[in-house]
């Protein structure tokens, strides 16, 4: 049987894991316009990526192999150069219109629908991308929002719903995140016991960087001098794995978005110094995602220190059990003196 | 009676069930990628494992590929992959795209798995569209730091070459 302790403590941890309450958030107008203008700086940054897509260098590429997004191309048997001139275009155009419509579903579709298509597209050669996934998936959700930019009167419940979307899109993010530091501890145990060098060894980040560079054959600043001095690497490379793992955990416990977000940033320019990946959509999305997230509410150092996960948890209950035992000892030395 | 979500794309739906369904969408899709990565071993779209950089690369038995031709250029010696960027950059794509395709094929091959290295072969090859490539398929065993203090593999096996385009 389990302790009394341990169980409450188990208890409690699970209640500190709930789906967050939107109700209260819903019933701030400062929340509810720090949400709609989230949702408003995607789409005007959206004819942004539209453009970077517009301008790649499609004419060149060899194997197209279109995935089954692209079903219209074989239907009407368009060449590449057809198919990609009328994705590039349509992804401008949509996402210029959604600058404009995106307060109105229709809008919002025809942007979702673009990103889906632009993506599917760069998945065609070869192998799927990754840069502008997320992109897809927000987009996707941001379809189900209500139209609150027009609708002053709107009920509790139709403001919930929104923020309701905006943490869904949020989450799917995060969870891209964890899904990631998941795989990576999962690793880091599995090659702990067979006995090999796992991510928690000291030459950890000397051994991925050395494997990925001449792969990628491209000049990354600090990865020569992480593999002279793994040391360096050590704490970053063990840090990432847990920032990235507990990254849902801020859709918990909302008001580390901010801290989290940066920490996010720092890894992705860390990781293109180190190991000349870029992540630049993706960058770019982060910041708008939780930079201005409705959800931060209270900023105070207590605050974040008590959200952190364990760390806040050890803080909270540590001081109870320390207590409970401290009684117990009295208890028992009173019975005897 | 429940409230209801005015202005939302499912208006009969609760605010309670959608945030069901998107609970339910985020835990699908976490399962999937699991699936995928551990027992699938492929990736199908839309859904990704995230697994990038999940293990750290030991000594280790892999596949790489040495061309000596592509189109009217002819490599002696032939151009090592880890030195072929300038291929790829003409095509306006990365070479870390081709290297699970070498692997796969590699494996493929060792594995007496005839239709997926036909497979895996025609999608490498396929890179270059019609032009003439003649490369190498190599089995090698390699420790990263070695490699990269040293550019030497421990052993070199050729599995075969293979020309495609003419």
């Amino acid at each position: 049987m389990m302790h009394p302790l341990i169980l409450q403590y188990v208890g409690r941890v699970a209640n500190t894991i709930r789906f967050p309450s939107l109700t209260l958030f819903a019933a701030d107008d400062a929340v509810m316009e720090k949400a709609r203008t989230l949702v408003s700086y995607f789409y005007y940054l959206a004819p942004f990526g539209a453009f970077l897509f517009f301008t790649g260098m499609w004419a060149t590429k060899q194997n197209f192999d279109p995935i089954w997004p692209l079903w219209w191309v074989q239907q009407f048997d368009l060449s590449y150069e057809a198919t990609y001139n009328i994705v590039r275009f349509a992804f401008v155009i949509c996402t210029l219109i959604g600058v404009l419509a995106h307060p109105y579903r229709i809008g919002r579709l025809l942007v979702f629908f673009a990103f889906w298509q632009a993506h599917a597209l760069e998945s065609s050669f070869g192998g799927p991308n990754h840069q502008w996934y997320l992109w897809v998936y927000v987009a996707a959700f941001f379809v189900f929002l209500p139209n609150l930019w027009h609708q002053h009167d709107a009920s509790r419940d139709t403001r919930r719903t929104f923020l309701l979307y905006v943490w869904a899109a949020q989450a799917i993010m995060m969870l891209m995140y964890t899904m990631a530091g998941f795989h990576k501890l999962l690793g880091t145990a599995m090659q702990y016991l067979a006995g090999e060098i796992h991510g928690f060894s000291m030459h950890a980040f000397a051994y991925q960087i050395a494997d990925w560079i001449p792969k990628l054959q491209r000049e990354a600043v600090l990865a020569p001098f992480i593999i002279a001095h793994p040391e360096w690497g050590w704490f970053p490379y063990v840090a990432i794995q847990f920032i990235q793992f507990f990254s849902l955990w801020v859709m918990v416990r909302m008001s580390l978005q901010k801290v989290w977000a940066v920490l996010l940033l720092v890894f992705h320019i860390g990781t293109f110094m180190v190991m000349g990946i870029e992540f630049n959509p993706l960058l770019i999305l982060v910041i708008v995602m939780f930079f201005h997230s409705p959800f931060l509410g209270d900023q105070s150092i207590k605050r974040l220190l008590y959200d952190l996960p364990v760390v806040g948890q050890l803080l909270i209950y540590l001081p109870l059990l320390w207590e409970k035992v401290r009684g117990s000892v009295i208890r028992t030395t009173s019975r005897y003196s | 009676m429940h409230a209801q979500s005015a202005g939302a794309i499912f208006p009969r739906m609760t605010y309670e069930a959608q945030k069901r369904i998107i609970l339910i969408v985020l835990a699908l899709y976490f399962c999937i990628g699991l699936y995928d990565n551990y027992f699938y071993g492929n990736e199908r779209y839309p859904v990704f494992s995230w697994s990038l950089f999940s293990t750290i690369p030991n000594e280790k038995t892999t596949y790489t590929v040495a061309i000596s031709r592509l189109g009217v250029n002819t490599y002696t010696p032939a151009l090592r992959f880890d030195e072929s960027r300038q291929l790829f950059e003409l095509l306006g794509q990365s070479p870390t795209q081709y290297t699970p395709m070498i692997e796969n094929m590699g494996m493929a091959l060792d594995r007496g798995d005839t239709e997926r290295f036909t497979r895996e072969k025609k999608r490498f090859e396929h890179m270059f569209g019609n032009a003439a490539f003649t490369y190498d398929l190599l089995r090698v065993r390699y420790d990263p730091l070695e490699y990269w203090q040293h550019q030497s593999f421990i052993s070199t096996t050729s599995l075969g070459v293979f020309t495609s385009g003419l």
